[in-house]
């Protein structure tokens, strides 16, 4: 920790030689409004949050940059009526160009360092962990602290990042926790063999908690640091780029449960009531990743792709509850119970996967812009056979001075498995209306309806259907 | 009979060859003109008019090498601030939003739109030659202007099918262009309305965009203006664009 801290302090030294040419402080952010409603009959809220987002910068004579990005925070919904989160630093940073040699940046400190030329679902874009909290709002990442060195010569670009602690990734908040993520399952009903001298038992099973627990990398360079590299330039016209990461997942895989017993019901139906804690851990992988993006003719297009190479094979083990001490130690029973062996399952191999993403866009000459992308692979789904296929298209128009903007052509379809497509695909309406009375203002409004079946992330969301009702205002 | 018909043919075409030859001429010296520095650096005040008369203004700096490289950056207000526009030779665009994070790269299909609301189009942010990209078909004089229609190149995949330009004959500034569209309806108008000489250079110092269609307008005020800083190419890079 501290020699990342030294550096930071060395750079604000520097600069406070240059403060003399400073600019005046910039301050300016937004107040934000984000109100949700489920389209069930008694329109249960969703979603209510209110953000304050203030943005401070000051630029020194064109030499270096100092910015910071604070969102303060209520949530009326999911998380309760009264709960205010901590002010949050989403960025703080030092920039210094011309970095000791020309052509040489440097930034050192919380940042999110956006790396991809795809619309919002970017798969070399994992330097920052992801920030899943709204799930709708796919694309945001959290900061990072990190120095990112950027060398610029002629048409050629390098950068090198290196993140020097690990920070996990945000869930999505309420209920929605386990739309990212599959801890498994546990049977409904298990076979317990009481006796030898008796049928197996049925006996059901109920969860009466289930708890998770984050087995962290320890807290030093070699297994909580990552490395990242990219190295691009322009060729026929296209920009494009190549990188290199070695990074530690934000997103978890579980790696253990172990179950204990609540209680047992000794009568028929038998049934045992239990608690789990689930262990979880951020595994490694090396990421190799491509970029293009240019056009052809007028339309715009790109292509994104990462390969990840996983660095261990992690399997979910289970470990059974001791029924037959639980049955002696508060029954005085002595029987004995051979419970049935929850079978191990490999949550992540050891097998490289590749997700990737291509788009293009167009406006038409009365004004509507179109934007298409296809993804295999979305940015919470790992390993090879768990990749699903998703078509995204967004349709958009300003009308009244650009003072009205809709998108009623817009939304998506996925598909989970394409030899059964009618039962394993996902379908997302995204309709959505903005005014902007002025420069400074927005307002829109507008609903996510889902139909979808089978297994994925839509028809996860299936019953989820709501509309919402936004706004921005800047200053 | 028949040699006066051949004369009569050849002098008309002898006669036509020689105005569109003064059309080009005009449209080039036009040319040199506004793309007379190696480079400027610019202070704008923007005011953006909507059909109903409000007005919202806007602030932005830009900076222009030679007639292939400009960088155009807002500055206020708050919500536009750092919205930044780079254009490249070889229709290489990009677009900076500070609340994306990053520079995107835009292809050529955008430059018939509106840029940040404004009247003026990515195309007309560009700053490319006009002989470049039209020929001058035609040059009429009136009063102390010229008037010379353009029409565009092949090559040229503009949304402006015919321009009229009025240049003046004394400095051969454009003072006023009319944008047509396919119909041959006027669509736009840009008027330079005050046309300063700044050291050895012509520059409209007031100009407005007016949508003819909308009934909106978007005028730029020049608060501050330098010539020949010796601007190096890499003012013009993704880089800076970013910053």
């Amino acid at each position: 920790m501290k020699p990342f801290y030294f550096l930071s302090l060395l750079i604000a030294c520097s600069l406070f030689s240059l403060a003399k040419a400073q600019e005046s402080l910039q301050i300016r952010g937004s107040i934000f409004t984000d109100n949700r409603v489920f389209t069930r009959s008694n329109l249960p809220w969703s979603w209510n949050e209110n953000r304050l987002d203030v943005q401070l910068e000051q630029k020194l004579e064109g030499k270096a940059r100092v910015m910071a990005d604070v969102w303060l925070r209520n949530f009326g919904s999911p998380v309760g009526s009264k709960t205010i989160i901590d002010p949050e630093v989403r960025e703080a940073y030092i920039e210094v160009y011309d970095f000791l040699i020309k052509g040489l940046d440097l930034r050192a400190g919380r940042q999110r360092i956006k790396w991809g030329t795809a619309d919002k679902i970017n798969p070399t874009d994992v330097i920052n962990p992801y920030d899943a909290e709204d799930i709708w709002d796919f694309g945001r990442h959290l900061g990072s602290e990190a120095v990112d060195l950027k060398y610029y010569r002629n048409k050629w670009r390098f950068e090198a990042v290196w993140v020097p602690y690990f920070r996990k990734a945000r869930l999505p908040l309420g209920d929605l926790k386990n739309v990212f993520m599959n801890y498994g399952s546990l049977p409904e009903v298990i076979m317990v063999n009481v006796s030898d001298t008796l049928p197996l038992l049925p006996f059901g099973l109920y969860v009466n908690s289930f708890s998770l627990s984050d087995n962290l990398p320890s807290s030093d360079l070699v297994h909580s640091g990552s490395w990242s590299f990219k190295v691009g330039s322009q060729i026929a016209g296209f920009d494009f780029s190549l990188s290199y990461q070695y990074i530690r997942d934000g997103f978890p895989v579980p790696a253990s449960t172990k179950i204990g017993i609540d209680s047992i019901d000794l009568t028929f139906p038998f049934n045992a009531y239990l608690n789990t804690t689930t262990t979880l851990v951020y595994p490694r992988f090396h990421v190799a990743g491509l970029d293009l993006a240019g056009s052809i003719g007028n339309v715009g297009i790109w292509f994104e792709a990462a390969a990840f190479f996983p660095q261990e094979k992690i399997v979910h083990t289970i470990v059974e509850p001791d029924m037959k001490d639980f049955l002696l130690r508060n029954y005085g029973l002595n029987y004995n119970i051979h419970t049935p062996e929850f079978p191990d399952n490999t949550v992540l191999e050891k097998k490289p996967w590749v997700q990737y993403v291509a788009g293009a866009d167009y406006t038409f000459r009365e004004g509507t812009y179109v934007n298409f992308q296809f993804a295999h692979g979305f940015f919470h789904e790992r390993g090879k056979d768990n990749l699903n296929d998703y078509f995204l298209f967004r349709a958009e128009k300003s009308i009244f001075d650009n003072k009205l903007k809709l998108a009623l052509l817009s939304g998506g379809v996925a598909v989970s498995d394409w030899e059964a497509v009618g039962d394993n695909y996902g379908m997302i309406y995204t309709p959505e209306i903005t005014y902007r009375p002025n420069d400074n203002a927005e307002i829109s409004l507008g609903a996510r309806l889902i139909d979808a079946r089978g297994a994925g992330l839509l028809p996860s969301l299936k019953e989820k259907d709501e509309v919402f009702f936004k706004i921005t205002c800047s200053f | 009979m028949k040699t006066r018909a051949i004369c009569l043919v050849f002098l008309l075409l002898f006669t036509g060859g020689l105005k569109a030859q003064n059309a080009g001429d005009i449209l080039k010296k036009m040319d040199e003109v506004l793309y007379a520095c190696k480079d400027q650096t610019v202070k704008i005040k923007m005011v953006i008019t909507d059909r109903t008369g409000k007005e919202s203004v806007r602030e932005a700096e830009t900076i222009q090498k030679g007639n292939s490289m400009r960088l155009f950056r807002f500055t206020a207000p708050a919500s536009q601030a750092g919205i930044a526009f780079l254009s490249l030779p070889g229709e290489v665009m990009y677009l900076y939003l500070p609340a994306y994070g990053k520079e995107r790269r835009i292809a050529s299909h955008i430059k018939n739109q509106n840029f940040a609301g404004t009247d003026f189009s990515y195309e007309d942010m560009e700053s490319k030659l006009y002989a470049e990209r039209y020929d001058a078909v035609s040059a009429k004089t009136e009063g102390d202007s010229y008037i010379l229609e353009l029409k565009p190149k092949p090559e040229n995949k503009t949304g402006y099918p015919k321009l009229v330009v009025t240049v003046r004959k004394d400095n051969y500034y454009p003072a006023h262009v009319t944008y047509f569209d396919k119909t041959g309806k006027p669509i736009k108008e840009l008027i330079n309305s005050r046309i300063d000489k700044k050291g050895n250079y012509w520059v409209a110092t007031d100009f407005e965009m007016k949508d003819l269609i909308k009934g909106t307008r978007s005028r730029m005020i020049i608060t501050d203006i330098v010539f020949d800083r010796n601007l190096p190419d890499e003012e013009f890079t993704v880089r800076n664009l970013i910053r």
